[in-house]
């Protein structure tokens, strides 16, 4: 049976452009077409259908004269909103820059387009990457495609069929109730649903305590947050700059690695990069994981985790094992006080980054002229949602000179032993470390507004937020379907810059596991 | 069979840290209970709003800041006795530094296009040295600086 189209590979498009069998102009066309069909689930905030289309016909012109620039020429990629691009409104989801034209380019976006990658928008994401919902966009929310009414089969890549049709099938496209819709994981909501539904086929979210792997996990894709300095920032607009990370969202581990070996590497123009030169990563197509030492840490268990997800993480750890690896048990003591050191690290951040959020240089500017403080209120107020201001209020409580040792440099202390929990386990010969992602399968909307946004995140960044606390690289991969139809799935992690380990072990279970990819019927 | 004694193990520690985890939750919260919750006072809260100019000196934003603390305070249960503060993960590495040498420049333009206001090649803004105005209705909702969000209107001005 033909794949379809938007369940393919990287590598199958690339191999349909270069025989002609496939055109750019085409591929662009059809996410345009799911771009549009898809408008429900307003996984973009800006389109551009017009620079899409010409930058198409400019690939097939190379691709023709046999001049292709590699592996992504033609690709249909997105950017979150908080990517700097040339030309193209980046808002971040806010009011302060619903009205921002970058002049420039982000590094990640430049090497994209430098091979030829076609940019398809901007995608949906939390005001400034403060949640994990993608609800609290100034351009509404963004849905998951799982049960939210569109109609669609699901295609298994190894059996190169789409699942048989059974009583379930009803179930499948049903919606919880009418007006409801479940939760696409955040802050990168947007990039995760348009690779999710083959709006395109790769996208850049950015990832400071989950907000790559979460939605990748919501909406059963791939998000990779690489080791923090390996990926450059610059470009990328900061929440958390000892934190922050771009990350990449794809459909498979092989597409993502793919993308990693495009993107990393130092860049002048961002001095917190590493200067080691960067080997690319190269995953077998029959990985090999005997010998492996995969450990389970006892403290990514919290209350609240559903019983499905504790099922799936014993469940792979057991196909892990059948498969050769060894596969034990640690204790990470620090995990449970991750949220909290996160909440003062981020708070105080942004309590600084935010600063320049001014009106004066470019952004939104108030009307209130009387004096530049109550400009800089008036603007910041009118630009801001309250999830912001909080944070930047209670930043700047954390920073006073009375509360700095008991708050900010704590915080940083709590970190280090949150780092040293990760040593102390990889210096055990630990290759890498198996967690869940998310403590149950996606909430409907009406369940995820009953709490607010900081008791979202302790519970939505419980399993993610050590990994960017300590700087290791992590996956996020979809396992299997819960009760619900909704996506389950895990993580894991690895040493700094050792993501040829963490994908290959991704891609073996990949392999065995089939997770079914979306296709939409529209 | 190793299977089965692993996945007992397994099984079995994670059950054994579900009741541990519960305690240790509970008694995070019992710990809480005992602090004393941080209460924001007047001079405190204006004094953060000099400083952060974000506008939120009000019921709710008094109320997101002692949910804050609230929240942080959960640290204090944590020993940092001897233990060094990490403000990077890159902190055994020398940052890089550029070459003192221009290598772009001319794009006063491009700079100056997003800015709202500009009056030939300046940035414009209001006079400063002037202190935020004192606020009439204190603890009220919506005495912001600027426009209602929901409404438009303009507030306090």
């Amino acid at each position: 049976m033909a794949i379809p189209r938007s369940c393919m590979s990287i590598r199958e498009i690339a191999s349909s452009l270069q025989n002609g069998v496939l055109s750019s102009s085409e591929l662009t066309s059809f996410c345009i077409h799911q771009i549009k069909a898809t408008k429900s689930l307003n996984a973009f905030i800006t389109v551009a259908e017009k620079e899409a289309e010409d930058l198409a016909i400019q690939s097939d012109v190379r691709i023709k004269n046999g001049s292709t620039r590699g592996l992504l020429d033609g690709l249909p990629v997105a950017f979150k909103d908080n990517f700097n691009t040339k030309g193209t409104r980046t808002s971040c989801g806010s009011q302060m820059l619903a009205n921002y034209y970058p002049p420039y380019n982000a590094t990640v976006v430049q090497k994209l387009l430098n091979e030829g990658a076609i940019m398809m928008g901007k995608t949906n994401m939390d005001e400034f990457a403060m949640g994990s919902g993608t609800v609290d966009s100034i351009y509404g929310p963004t849905k998951s495609p799982w049960r939210s009414g569109l109609r669609y089969k699901l295609w298994h890549r190894n059996k190169h069929r789409h699942q048989a049709s059974s009583i379930m099938e009803k179930e499948q496209f049903s919606t919880f109730t009418d007006k409801d819709w479940f939760i696409a994981g955040g802050s990168s909501g947007g990039s995760a649903v348009a690779v999710a539904v083959g709006s395109c086929f790769a996208a850049l979210g950015s990832d400071t305590g989950g907000s790559t792997r979460n939605p990748a996990a919501r909406c059963g894709i791939v998000g990779l947050k690489p080791t923090y300095g390996l990926l450059s920032r610059y470009g990328l607009i900061p929440l958390v700059n000892s934190l922050d990370v771009p990350g990449i969202l794809t459909k498979t581990v092989d597409d993502a690695s793919l993308l990693l070996n495009v993107l990393a590497g130092h860049d002048p123009k961002d001095s917190t990069t590493v200067l080691d030169p960067f080997c690319p990563v190269k995953i077998s197509e029959e990985p090999n994981i005997s010998g492996v030492h995969v450990a389970m840490p006892e403290e990514y268990y919290c209350p609240g985790m559903s019983s499905e997800v504790v099922e799936t993480w014993k469940e792979i750890a057991d196909l892990l094992e059948r498969g050769g690896a060894k596969v034990t048990n640690v204790s990470m003591p620090h995990t449970q006080y991750s949220i909290s050191c996160y909440s003062v690290l981020n708070c105080c951040e942004v309590a600084s980054n935010f600063a320049r959020y001014d009106g004066i240089e470019y952004g939104h500017r108030a009307t209130n002229e009387s004096s530049t403080e109550s400009l800089y209120a008036a603007t910041r107020h009118e630009g801001f949602n309250e999830v912001v201001r909080g944070r930047i209020l209670a930043g700047n409580y954390f920073l006073l000179k009375r509360n700095y040792d008991k708050y900010f440099q704590k915080a940083l202390k709590v970190r280090r032993l949150i780092s040293n929990d990760f040593l102390g386990v990889f210096e055990k010969g630990v290759n890498v470390i198996l967690t869940p992602v998310t403590l149950t399968d996606s909430p409907p909307y009406s369940l995820w507004k009953l709490k607010d946004s900081r008791q979202q995140s302790s519970i939505e960044d419980y399993c993610t937020q050590p990994a960017n606390m300590a700087g290791v690289p992590a996956v996020s991969f979809p396992c299997k379907l819960s009760s619900q139809q909704l996506p389950i799935s895990l993580q894991l992690m690895a040493p700094c810059f050792h993501e040829q380990t963490l994908l290959t072990v991704a891609k073996w279970i990949e392999q065995r596991l089939d997770f079914p990819l979306l296709d939409l019927e529209v | 069979m190793i299977i089965r004694f692993i996945l007992r193990n397994v099984y079995r520690n994670i059950y054994i840290n579900q009741f541990k985890a519960s305690l240790a939750f509970s008694s995070n919260a019992i710990e809480l209970g005992k602090m004393k919750q941080t209460k924001i006072d007047r001079q405190t809260i204006e004094h953060l709003e000099r400083l952060a100019l974000v506008d939120f000196a009000n019921q709710a934003g008094i109320r997101s800041l002692e949910e804050a603390i609230e929240f942080a305070d959960q640290l204090s249960a944590v020993d940092t006795e001897g233990v060094e503060p990490m403000i990077t993960v890159l902190e055994d590495r020398t940052l890089y530094l550029q070459d003192d040498v221009v290598t772009e420049g001319s794009c006063k333009s491009e700079v100056m296009r997003n800015a709202v206001k500009t009056e030939e090649s300046y940035f414009v803004s209001p006079p400063g040295n002037i202190p935020l105005p004192p606020k009439t209705n204190w603890y009220d909702e919506d005495n912001a600086f600027g426009k209602d969000r929901d409404s438009g209107k303009l507030c306090n001005t």
